[in-house]
């Protein structure tokens, strides 16, 4: 198994959002999460990152836990692709998609080439690769918040709210988009979506009931 | 009977927690301050990696193209201005040969050591203190900072870092900057009244009183100014929270810490170096 969790327990103060989860799942799957406002999803793939100190339990992902990565392990094995906002506003939107691999110097002769391609399989304009954050309306955001999250191979990605304000063509293009960058690269996915009908096209599907994660019924 | 015994037994822990309450909320700025200030110096070990040095080197070339290089305008509007009302006023106190045999040291003792850095300290927070408080309290608003810990990048490296190197060297360039525009304009007033004063001689009579310890104490200031403003700035643009006025409440008070320490800064070095 790519993905285990073992024993995941989240809770903030006065509020317990999860206990005892536990999820094992193949590598090159994409895995649904139903959302619901105030749910926990956002929380939940934050915690699955190692992101949220308050999270116990065990995480691994290909054996390693996500829980204490180094700066360098984080950015190689675990990618967040955030609902809202998520980009360095300073940055312009190309320099936010490549600022991980520049930062642990994993730059490629051929980056600006594997940029512009991630691009085009998620329907991008290139020509929005020099504006900035502010420039962007917020499904070209989570675009290139799906962008910089792939562009780093990990080996776990979690994509929060991943169709808010898309169009159904749009939600298609970016579906099979992920499906196609699957097929070169061993990444194991988790998607959070509220639309039933996305959750019906994926590997598997769960939903968050009594603080844990249950197989979702259409 | 029992109640009332216990009551005069917790009398001393409402003291003690009074106490122990605003002793914590006394130091409680300071610590958070020397915590943002260790965690920036902690971060600059990841210099010795020759990748993020290069990125480093990009961000930081910005932030001092921001912070010192454009600053170049505003220091030779005000260095022009206090040049012409510098030599204007000393003309009503100082025949004009007089001045002329006494500029060398008048322009030492009034320009390089005192209003130069001052000046440029002020310039200095008002131009790039609010900008770095807003950047930053605006990054921490949006949750940037977490954002770029989830990409497993440092944000102390990639944001702080630059600041907290690009001010002093900024500092030091505007120190420079205002000195040279205070002197050309203070050389034209002069050459107005008395065409014959030579730019030479008046350079060297300048040059000559420079002594060592103006330009350690200079570079001190600078290197003590700059960083201090820089950690204030950063330190309080932190401190904002989702509420929508703590962005302007975090300048505000940033500003006034920084005018205040400053100064007192200048102060405090000018006389430590040259009270006889």
């Amino acid at each position: 198994m790519a993905l285990i969790v073992n024993n995941f327990r989240l809770e903030f103060p006065g509020n317990l959002l999860f206990e005892d989860l536990c999820l094992e799942l193949p590598t090159q799957v994409i895995c649904g999460v139903e959302s619901c406002v105030l749910g926990g999803t956002t929380s939940l793939l934050k915690g699955l990152a190692g992101l949220i100190d308050q999270a116990t339990g065990e995480v691994l992902i290909n054996g390693i836990s996500t829980f204490g990565l180094s700066e360098r392990e984080r950015s190689q094995h675990v990618a967040i692709s955030y609902e809202a906002g998520g980009l360095i506003s300073l940055f312009n939107v190309y320099q936010n998609i490549i600022l991980p691999l520049e930062y642990h110097n994993r730059l490629d002769k051929d980056i600006s080439a594997r940029v512009h391609a991630l691009c085009e399989m998620f329907a991008l304009d290139t020509q929005l690769l020099l504006s900035f954050p502010y420039d962007l309306n917020d499904v070209q955001i989570r675009i290139v918040n799906l962008i910089r999250a792939l562009i780093v191979r990990p080996s776990l990605c979690l994509i929060d709210e991943f169709d808010g304000g898309m169009h159904e063509e749009m939600i298609e293009i970016a579906f099979l988009g992920l499906k196609e960058f699957q097929k070169t690269h061993a990444t194991t996915i988790i998607i959070a979506t509220s639309q039933d009908v996305l959750l019906g096209e994926m590997d598997c599907a769960y939903k968050i009931e009594a603080h844990k994660l249950v197989e979702f019924k259409f | 009977m029992r109640e009332s015994s216990s009551k005069i037994q917790r009398r001393p822990i409402p003291l003690v927690s009074t106490i122990g309450g605003a002793v914590i909320q006394f130091f409680h700025p300071l610590l958070h301050f020397t915590g943002t200030a260790w965690v920036i110096v902690k971060s600059s070990r990841l210099l010795l990696n020759s990748a993020k040095r290069r990125l480093f080197q990009k961000l930081f070339n910005h932030q001092l193209y921001s912070t010192g290089v454009r600053a170049l305008y505003i220091n030779v509007v005000v260095g022009a201005l206090i040049g012409v009302l510098m030599i204007s006023r000393l003309y009503d106190y100082l025949p004009g040969e007089a001045l002329e045999n006494q500029f060398g040291s008048l322009f030492v003792l009034i320009v390089i050591r005192e209003l130069g850095p001052l000046i440029s300290g002020l310039i200095l927070i008002a131009r790039s203190g609010t900008a770095v408080t807003y950047e930053i309290g605006y990054l921490q608003l949006r949750g940037e900072l977490g954002v770029l810990r989830g990409l497993g990048v440092n944000p102390a490296f990639i944001l702080l870092l630059p600041v907290v190197i690009a001010f002093p060297v900024s500092l030091l360039i505007m120190f420079i900057y205002f000195d040279v525009v205070v002197f050309l304009s203070s050389y034209f007033m002069i050459w107005l009244s008395d065409p014959s004063a030579r730019f030479a001689g008046l350079s060297m009579a300048v040059l000559q009183q420079i002594q060592t310890s103006e330009l350690l104490i200079n570079a001190l200031k600078a290197l003590l100014g700059g960083l201090m403003i820089g950690l204030v700035s950063i330190h309080f643009g932190l401190k904002v929270s989702k509420d929508h006025l703590s962005i302007s409440n975090a300048i505000s008070t940033s500003v006034t810490i920084q005018l205040a320490v400053f100064l007192a800064l200048n102060v405090l070095l000018s006389y430590l170096a040259y009270s006889r």
